[in-house]
């Protein structure tokens, strides 16, 4: 029998996890190579095609996994290139890896019930199902999972952006764009921090009609422009663990923005009171995630998002349509907003 | 690449295997938008026009496939007529500020073309005052269910201009602010409850994308008219 072998430390740190914590585990040898090729044992499959279902998979039996219900399939006869979903598609399934290994998760913008996972490339994963968490960690010679009691909670990673760099470096003279890129970096903190990159990655605009054909221009013969490149390549260069931090706060921001909504629906009246810059207020933040899921996109993080936002903009649009119509307020962002999201609820008309 | 996947992946060049498509997607738009018909948008702003509209687009992209984004053809060029709508009223707006003309001349009024059969509206209808407000009052408890069924005829009234918010504000009591605000916190309540509803509605009967955007349509004239 193969000894346990262990996490490293860095990477259950990273991922929340303590030693105390891991129960018991399983271990599955990785089948020979490349006997098992020749046997047929191993499969070179890729992970789309694990995901879209065209590569035939084998149900495993993992216990730990099935405890949190959370399914899995394999492709090949250990659990190397893996399916996970969840039992039904409104399940939790949260996967994180610890590899920047391209090609080691895949997922589906719209299918959050599935992921596809290559666990030997890998290394250490959390799997967050509706009823726990499993950890997993593969090295040589084979993968072992874990059943893990307690929270886990990973540490928010630190997230900064050079946003002012990037306004100076495009020759920016859009006061409005710098003023606000300014006080949320004052703010600082990882939220401050993407949303300030999201907000020039949204705002930046040509000053004229001039300017817009050369964008444009350059946009037609697969040019860059500098403005609109340089907080997308910062989005892609992003670590996992940060675009984990994105995410997570993008969601709990979804949240607070429909408790607010809430709020406003309840308290607002046909004259002007607190209820408007409570409504500035959701409408500021909504556009933010517009901004942080353009950065999200570029990472190929943006999936998880999509639910919340749909939920977000459901209850915003009908509390918009509500709203008493002579005293909803605007500012320049919500008017600015209309540029770019014209059929949005959070944005208005001058 | 069709109209639709052009519409969700324009996006800018930043250098990376995607620049290919997103410069592809950004050409289909153009050529598109070159020769969108929009009434009342003259030739001399059309090309600033087209060319602000689409890197604004561009700016924000690439979109994917968004819940409530253009799904075909004809919803993606009845986007970009509004858009291009738009920057023609701002641009018209910001000259009359200019020269400090204040009569609205430049307005283009073109009704935008109904995606909807008027057949489609007409069932979104029935399916509202049939199923939808009778099944919302049936799930309230019967001191909520008076309330709201009357907010709603009250709403119904108001959306076939057969009462204004202040002549109902009148069958409450004096039309003071107090009033008002009772009045209009009733019918928020209300609406809020169908919509949350014909929301849920959606979700269990799964209409169709097109019926359930025409139930929204209709649930939102419900919710039109001025509340002062």
């Amino acid at each position: 029998m193969q000894p346990i072998k262990m996490p490293s430390a860095n990477d259950m740190k990273a991922l929340g996890v303590s030693v105390d914590s891991l129960g018991l585990s399983e271990t599955y040898p990785w089948p020979d190579l490349p006997a098992g090729e020749a046997k047929g044992v191993v499969a070179r499959v890729t992970l789309a095609a694990v995901l879209s279902g065209t590569t035939p998979m084998n149900p495993a039996a993992i216990p730990a996994l099935e405890q949190i219900g959370v399914g899995i399939e394999s492709a090949d006869r250990a659990p190397w290139n893996v399916r996970l979903s969840t039992s039904t598609p409104d399940d939790l399934l949260a996967v994180r890896v610890m590899s920047a290994t391209e090609g080691a998760l895949l997922s589906q913008s719209d299918k959050h019930d599935q992921v596809a996972v290559d666990l030997r490339k890998a290394g250490s994963v959390l799997i967050s199902g509706s009823r726990g968490e499993v950890m997993i960690a593969a090295d040589g010679d084979g993968v072992t999972f874990w059943t893990i009691s307690g929270v886990t909670v990973e540490p928010a990673a630190t997230v900064e952006a050079p946003a002012l760099r990037w306004l100076s470096e495009s020759g920016s003279a859009d006061e409005w764009l710098r003023s606000e890129v300014s006080q949320l970096l004052q703010r600082g903190g990882a939220w401050a921090n993407v949303v300030a990159a999201a907000i020039v990655a949204r705002y930046s605009a040509p000053t004229n009609t001039e300017i817009a054909k050369q964008w444009l221009d350059a946009a037609l013969a697969c040019r860059e422009v500098t403005a609109l490149a340089a907080p997308r390549r910062w989005a892609r260069q992003l670590q996992p663990v940060q675009v984990r931090t994105v995410q997570q706060l993008a969601c709990a921001e979804a949240t607070r923005l429909a408790l607010v909504l809430d709020d406003v629906s309840d308290t607002a009246v046909p004259e002007e009171g607190p209820w408007q810059s409570a409504w500035l207020d959701v409408c500021h933040g909504r556009d933010d995630l517009e901004g942080v899921c353009v950065l999200l996109r570029e990472a190929s993080a943006a999936g998880v998002l999509q639910k919340p936002l749909s939920r977000l903009d459901t209850a915003g649009r009908m509390a918009r349509r509500v709203l008493p119509g002579g005293f909803v307020p605007a500012d320049e962002r919500t008017r600015r907003a209309r540029n770019l999201s014209p059929d949005s609820w959070w944005s208005t008309a001058e | 690449m069709t109209l639709v996947e052009a519409f969700q992946r324009c996006g800018p060049c930043i250098g990376s295997t995607d620049d290919t498509l997103r410069s592809e997607a950004t050409g289909i738009l153009y050529q598109e938008l070159l020769h969108l018909q929009v009434t009342g948008l003259s030739d001399s702003v059309r090309m600033d026009a087209v060319h602000t509209v689409l890197v604004r687009f561009m700016t924000t992209g690439p979109r994917g496939a968004n819940e409530g984004d253009p799904a075909s053809e004809e919803r993606v060029k009845a986007y970009f007529r509004t858009a291009l709508r738009n920057f023609d009223r701002d641009r018209a707006r910001a000259a009359r500020r200019f020269t400090n003309d204040d009569v609205e001349t430049l307005t283009r009024t073109e009704a935008p073309k109904e995606t909807f059969e008027s057949e489609t509206i007409s069932n979104a209808r029935v399916t509202l005052s049939t199923t939808c407000i009778p099944g919302c009052a049936s799930s309230l408890r019967s001191d909520g269910r008076a309330n709201f069924e009357r907010a709603i005829a009250e709403r119904q009234e108001m959306s076939k201009g057969g009462a204004t918010f202040v002549s109902i504000v009148e069958r409450h009591g004096t039309n003071t602010q107090q009033t008002r605000n009772a009045v209009y916190k009733q019918h928020s309540r209300a609406l809020r409850r169908l919509g949350d509803y014909v929301e849920r509605y959606i979700v269990a009967e799964r209409p169709g994308l097109t019926q359930a955007e025409a139930l929204r349509i209709v649930y939102s004239e419900f919710c039109e008219g001025e509340c002062q």
